[in-house]
């Protein structure tokens, strides 16, 4: 059965990110954290919510409107006052991520931002002028993961498994609590998770803000191929999980980490396996059946939705 | 005894109370300076190991502050403490004005004099910048400030010394006069 974590001092969290002025309009809004999916602050636009599903307006009585009349307007100035605060006052910390884009701050929740693009050499150095931010708000959902465990793993064995979904289906949800439950199971089997966008346990300074289970290492904000090859000479795990993978070097470290014998459990963007067939240098996972097990997601209003479960041969098992 | 024997004991007496005091007045002003200089010299120290968790460990400013904290002397301690405090608790307020405050609440009495405190507290304006490259380049030139002044002190503090401590005995040589 599934069942949301409970989140009290979510809201105090989300607050807190807010530039002082932008604060006591989130401290009024009466509504369930749970189905606050979005926030996102662009400079001199309302202040606009994604809530359980929809798109809705901040407005300066701390409401949720459809129509952005009365919505609060975001200034140029809160925005970089909210950057500061997102950045714990250290935006050189976050150099890295503020190049791919992103930050994740205590709770898991993502920070997507935009601005103006340094370059050098070609390449992006950082962004100048942030004037745009997309919190994305973390949610686990612990037990979405019930039905497919029966079926990727068999008392002590694990199968390798791929998850295939379109963005925003939940398949890193999905992965998330197949990581929790094979950690917490009595088997005793290990789990190094490479998590290299901080997405799968959300490590802020070091520690999992995420649950994925008390027999899990994590290695966060390391390329997938290495650190999956660091995480088996290192930690020693019999399963390794890791999200999208997609890039010929992916593929080289998944081969070593089945022929070092643990099992793999990883994530691909696709919509279906004959998907991955058309595309190159995934079509060999399929071909070669690397993967013993792949989970198709597929239904965008629900995250982890699971459409159909496929074994090496390509029988529904879901089905059967 | 004659009284007059007994007004020279009282004026002796009072003179040697009037050089112990100014002596002692000379001797306070040349340990303040000594204790600048250390201070200075802690705050150098300070900032290199600051530059060193940002170039190596890329820690957060409220991180690196509660280390300071817990490595410097009683000059810096409860400031860098104080600092990291509120900036964890994220009040909303910013760092530059969370620094300024703290700057002069806590170096107060201590061995810094009034343009020391000021060059601190032009360092917490630029804290937190875009890339580790700036917010280096801010610290080795925080640094390279501590260090000219460090320079100039050392180089006339044991003259100072002698200058200050011999006007403090002379001005006390010049009222025992006086008196006598």
């Amino acid at each position: 059965m599934e069942k949301s974590i409970p989140m009290d001092a979510k809201k105090t969290q989300i607050c807190r990110i807010f530039a002082a002025s932008l604060r006591p309009f989130f401290q009024r809004l009466q509504c369930d954290m749970e189905k606050m999916q979005e926030i996102r602050l662009r400079v001199n636009s309302p202040l606009m919510v994604v809530y359980d599903h929809k798109e809705t307006f901040v407005t300066w009585d701390g409401l949720l409107k459809k129509d952005a009349d009365k919505a609060v307007i975001v200034s140029s100035s809160q925005i970089r006052e909210t950057m500061e605060y997102i950045s714990d006052y250290s935006l050189y910390a976050y150099e890295d991520e503020i190049r791919q884009g992103f930050i994740t701050i205590q709770g898991g929740h993502r920070v997507g931002i935009a601005g103006k693009i340094v370059l050098e050499d070609g390449k992006i150095k950082n962004i100048k002028y942030i004037s745009f931010i997309n919190i994305r708000l973390s949610h686990q959902i612990q037990g979405c993961a019930d039905p497919v465990m029966p079926l990727i793993k068999d008392g002590g064995t694990v199968y390798h498994t791929l998850i295939i979904s379109p963005p925003r289906c939940g398949k890193t949800t999905l992965l998330r609590d197949i990581i929790r439950q094979i950690s917490q199971s009595p088997d005793g089997i290990n789990v190094g998770v490479v998590d290299e966008r901080s997405e799968i346990a959300a490590c802020y300074m070091g520690i999992p803000q995420n649950d994925v289970g008390i027999r899990t290492d994590v290695l966060d904000c390391c390329p997938k191929a290495d650190g999956m090859m660091m995480l088996i000479r290192s930690m020693s795990p019999q399963v390794v999980a890791v999200d999208e993978v997609g890039s010929r070097k992916d593929l080289e470290a998944i081969e070593y980490v089945i022929n070092c014998g643990c099992k793999l459990i990883a994530t691909v963007h696709g919509s279906s396996v004959d998907d991955l067939r058309s595309r190159p240098v995934l079509r060999r996972l399929v071909e070669e059946r690397l993967f013993e097990r792949y989970v198709v997601l597929g239904d965008l209003s629900r995250a982890g939705c699971i459409g159909a479960v496929f074994d090496a041969f390509g029988c529904n098992l879901l089905r059967s | 005894m004659p009284l007059d024997v007994i007004c020279f004991a009282l004026k002796i007496g009072g003179a040697l109370c009037v050089l112990t005091g100014c002596w002692g007045m000379g001797f306070f002003v040349c340990r303040g300076m000594s204790r600048r200089l250390g201070a200075l010299r802690e705050l150098q120290r300070l900032t290199l190991a600051m530059a060193g968790e940002i170039r190596c460990m890329s820690e957060t400013l409220p991180v690196i502050l509660e280390g300071m904290a817990q490595r410097s002397g009683p000059v810096y301690r409860d400031f860098f403490e104080s600092v990291s405090r509120s900036l964890k608790k994220g009040h909303g307020q910013s760092l530059a004005s969370v620094w300024n405050a703290q700057a002069d609440v806590c170096f107060i009495g201590g061995p810094l004099n009034p343009g020391d405190v000021r060059l601190v507290k032009r360092l917490g304006e630029m804290l937190g910048s875009h890339d580790v490259q700036m917010q280096l380049s801010v610290l080795d030139l925080f640094a390279s400030d501590l260090e000219k002044r460090i320079a100039g002190l050392g180089e006339t503090i044991d003259s100072q010394k002698k200058v200050y401590g011999g006007l403090w005995v002379i001005g006390g040589i010049f009222v025992v006069i006086l008196f006598i």
